[in-house]
């Protein structure tokens, strides 16, 4: 009897881990579709390669991170899913600014008040089931994935400037007035502000147009979705969530095999056949979505990528030290900050402002706080390296002990830091390094003012002594273009629009002078030096305390030739990219 | 048994529901939410989001309404079959959790697997030799690598396995359970309740041997395999039975660290994504699924305890 249980108990084991097996076993995984590219080969045409350039042109990329909403432009900022650039934006933007042909030519025509572009589409543009692009096209995609009910959020830096764009973004309109198709090339834009920068803006991947009639369909089902998480639900599962990535029609010079995050978490391009620029020296892409950024730097030192986007942390620092070479900087106009609540005391008081500023060792908050992966502040200026104007000796509060108790003892809390009231300082979050800037900061107050009674927490609620007291609150800023007349837009400029004036400047008349900048032709011979002096005044206030400016990163082998990155095109260069012989 | 069957059954969903309960609490409560995240993810490429903006993103995803709003819509949702969407990628979740399931479940039973053909049989040889050199060894080893946590473990294991003996790549993606990172992946996760299963069907066995029908079975002639298989080992699996119901926890515990390092797309991964990204309809959804396959293994262990010992009756 004790025999016949047994072997009920093996075969119940065995039934269970055979149904099991059953049931969990894996669709078939999705092929790469690389070998399948036969017929597509036929119509390719024939590629010169380097004479150092490898057998195998698949470029292996890994980046931190999942993709955002889906394969298509227009909905999340940075989606790396766009990693193929599948969709051509309008323009390419190099490195140093410099604008060039993207699906538009650069012979746009623009009237002297940087008011109406007309801009025309490269002939030869055609989508990869080859029907040609036109204006129409460009006009019905941003129609519908800048639309209010889809919440597109680049929608504010893409057409920000665009003429009826607010009454678009509100729900009042459907199509965005300052757009008309003239011909199937050309295409007219009306904006309702002076912007001299419209083509490098539209040198963003969200600005690229995908084809419409793909998601047609779901504005029949509208009454489906109730909100704009749903749309993008709705659209992430059509192509990206889905196993149907290579029925997506793009018009860049890759077109996807294989997007699903799952099973494998790799992302696979090959080249589209219906390519109409420079024939590209890859045959395709194969991406990799990392989240753990020691698996990232073992496969970088185990060879087996090309390149890393983003290897950030301790990890990158140890490669750094023994691989130099393999980081390229990509300059970033942005910076890490504390701004002050300026109606809050004891920060109401500009003398104190500055005292505190001038009491900052900035080189030391941006190598303790973030262990060197961000660069320091300019002795307080908010302009990054990256803009445009750019100038070293800008450097509106230096350290300066002496300097900072004279302003100390100008101000109204003063004339010693114990006299000073509490300083709530609010981080808005568990993110050490910007905690350890907090508290680096906290100390020299007290070190070089006196200031002993300064309150760091993580949330406001944290406060023992109520809400809405916090003098200081952490954050970051900048601007989507290195220029001068955006950061000002973005840090003082009361409009708020694509950006917001946290740091609340509200002299008068400073918005239109802030406007007049953003209007001026960014080559001309006074625009540094006026914009320089906007700066110098608005730092005179003493808003805010930027920590270190952002610097992002690439890391690339030494056999990848021809790959350039720029923070506006992501990857200008992909026509000219190629994998050499190691 | 078909009344127990039931209530242990019917028990299963008030549990579920208490532990949503308490996991959407603790993400309400939290001072971090999705928004938070996606500012912070956007502020690191040099984007700034303003409070209006922040406030906008935080309404589009309900985030903004009372606690019991919000857990309202979701049980709503949930008894609809609806597990939402991801705050992060606007993705659906259910379809993410089904494409997991396989990947996990596969991992699951390859641990299994060891615990069952390894563990075991390591217990029992340390039982038949304790006290010596062999039971030490396999003792100590066992604590050994239980007492390094995964998240040491797990890089460690790479290093060693890719940098040094140059056996693998670094895994990427799933590649079946006949890739070497499988093998591997299981024989990390498998450590921690490896050492268990060990010590308990070790000491179990050690304590059965000591009985008189153990001593009149080796008196009759059988021979010492025959002894510990059909007399011994079976008594002394019931705790170890008991152990595999809380496999699911280890598992997940272990499975975190190991997905995202060997980017296994499984739950791990993306509980791990969706704590990282406070997420809450992620960690909602793989909460949800986790813990009721914990109740379901437990329910399964309770069942087959009437096999292995007929004192044990549920009617």
């Amino acid at each position: 009897m004790s025999r016949i249980r047994w072997q009920i108990l093996v075969g119940l084991i065995l039934v269970l881990g055979i149904s099991l097996t059953a049931c969990v076993a894996p669709a078939a995984p999705a092929g790469d579709g690389m070998a399948d590219s036969g017929d597509s080969d036929a119509m390719m045409p024939e590629v010169m390669l380097p004479d150092d350039a490898a057998e195998n042109q698949i470029l292996n990329v890994v980046h931190e991170g999942g993709c955002g909403s889906g394969p298509f432009p227009g909905i999340d900022y940075g989606s790396p899913c766009n990693f193929g650039h599948m969709f051509m934006p309008p323009f390419l933007v190099d490195i140093d600014g410099n604008v060039m042909p993207g699906l538009f030519t650069t012979d746009w025509e623009v009237n002297d008040d940087f008011t109406e572009y007309i801009f025309h589409i490269q002939d030869d543009a055609v989508w990869s089931d080859g029907k040609p692009i036109t204006a129409q096209d460009a006009l019905d995609w941003w129609n519908y994935i800048f639309h209010s009910d889809r919440n597109s959020w680049p929608r504010n830096f893409v057409m920000g400037a665009v003429r009826g764009i607010d009454e678009f973004a509100d729900g009042e309109t459907e199509t965005i007035e300052g757009l008309t198709a003239l011909d199937d090339k050309t295409l007219k834009v009306e904006l309702w502000r002076s912007e001299g920068s419209l083509p490098q803006l539209w040198g963003f991947r969200e600005a690229a147009p995908a084809r419409f009639d793909q998601y047609a369909d779901l504005l029949e089902r509208a009454d489906e979705f109730n909100d704009a998480t749903e749309w993008r639900g709705a659209m992430a599962e059509r192509f990206f969530q889905g196993e149907n990535a290579a029925d997506l029609i793009v018009s860049g010079p890759f077109k996807p095999v294989h997007l699903s995050p799952e099973p494998d978490a790799i992302y696979r391009f090959e080249r589209n056949p219906n390519w109409w620029g420079e024939p590209t020296l890859l045959d395709g892409i194969e991406a990799t979505t990392i989240r753990d950024f020691q698996t990232m730097l073992l496969m970088f030192e185990n060879e087996e990528i090309d390149i890393a986007l983003n290897l950030a942390g301790p990890p990158a620092v140890l490669l750094r030290q023994n691989q130099p070479d393999v980081f390229r900087e990509v300059p970033i106009s942005a910076f890490w900050a504390m701004y002050f609540v300026t109606e809050q005391e004891p920060v109401d008081d500009v003398n104190l402002r500055r005292a505190l500023m001038s009491a900052i060792e900035w080189d030391r908050v941006a190598e303790i706080a973030w262990e060197g992966e961000q660069a320091p502040s300019s002795s307080g200026s908010p302009m990054a390296p990256a803009y445009q104007c750019y100038d070293a000796n800008f450097q509106p509060y230096p350290f300066n002990p002496e300097r900072a108790m004279g302003f100390l003892a100008e101000s109204k809390y003063g004339p010693t830091g114990e006299t000073v009231p509490k300083i709530r300082i609010l981080t808005g979050g568990s993110d050490p390094p910007r905690i350890r800037a907090a508290q680096i900061i906290q100390e020299m107050w007290r070190v070089n003012l006196g200031i002993e009674d300064v309150e760091i927490k993580n949330a406001e609620a944290e406060f023992v002594d109520g809400e809405g007291l916090v003098a200081i609150r952490v954050t970051s800023g900048g601007s989507f273009l290195p220029r001068p007349g955006y950061l000002l837009e973005a840090i003082a400029h009361t409009r708020g629009g694509a950006y917001q004036s946290w740091t609340k400047y509200t002299e008068d008349g400073w918005d239109d002078e802030i406007d007049a900048l953003l209007s001026m032709d960014p080559g001309s011979a006074d625009y540094c030096d006026r914009s320089l002096a906007m700066l110098e005044k608005f730092t005179d206030a003493a808003l805010v305390i930027p920590t270190g400016y952002i610097r992002g990163w690439y890391q690339i082998q030494p056999w990848v030739g021809g790959y350039g990155q720029s923070r506006i095109s992501f990857w200008h260069t992909m026509t000219e990219t190629y994998r050499k012989e190691r | 048994m078909t009344r127990y069957l039931s209530l242990r059954v019917l028990i299963i969903i008030p549990t579920l529901f208490a532990t949503l309960l308490i996991v959407f609490l603790l993400g309400y409560l939290g001072p971090i939410d999705p928004v938070t995240i996606l500012r912070s993810q956007w502020a690191a490429q040099g984007v700034y989001l303003n409070e209006e903006e922040v406030a906008d993103l935080r309404s589009q995803y309900g985030l903004d309404r009372p606690f019991h709003v919000q857990f309202g819509t979701y049980m709503g949702n949930l008894l609809q079959g609806k597990f939402g969407y991801s705050f992060l990628d606007a993705a659906p979740i259910w379809p993410r959790i089904k494409r997991a399931l396989p990947v996990s479940g596969q991992l699951a039973l390859g641990v299994l697997v060891i615990m069952a053909f390894i563990g075991i049989p390591l217990g029992m040889i340390a039982a038949r030799f304790h006290n010596t050199w062999l039971d030490y060894s396999i003792v100590s080893g066992s604590l050994f690598f239980w007492s390094i946590p995964p998240y040491v473990l797990v890089p460690v294991m790479l290093i060693v396995t890719v940098l040094w003996l140059d056996l693998m790549n670094v895994p990427r993606g799933w590649k079946g359970p006949l890739h070497p990172s499988y093998f591997l992946a299981a024989a990390i996760i498998s450590t921690r309740s490896l050492a268990g299963v060990i010590r308990q069907t070790r000491g179990g066995i050690l304590e059965v041997m000591q009985n008189d029908f153990v001593r009149t079975a080796r008196a009759k002639g059988l021979t010492e395999v025959k002894v510990m298989a059909r007399h011994v080992a079976r008594n002394a699996l019931i705790p170890v039975v008991t152990s595999l119901g809380l496999l699911v926890d280890d598992f997940m515990w272990g499975a975190v660290f190991l997905e995202l390092a060997f980017n296994l797309p499984g739950l791990g991964r993306l509980f791990q994504q969706g704590l990282s990204g406070r997420d809450f309809n992620m960690i909602n959804g793989v909460v949800l699924f986790t813990a009721g396959m914990t109740m379901a293994l437990n329910l399964i262990v309770d069942l087959v305890y009437p096999l292995l010992d007929p004192r044990v009756a549920y009617d």
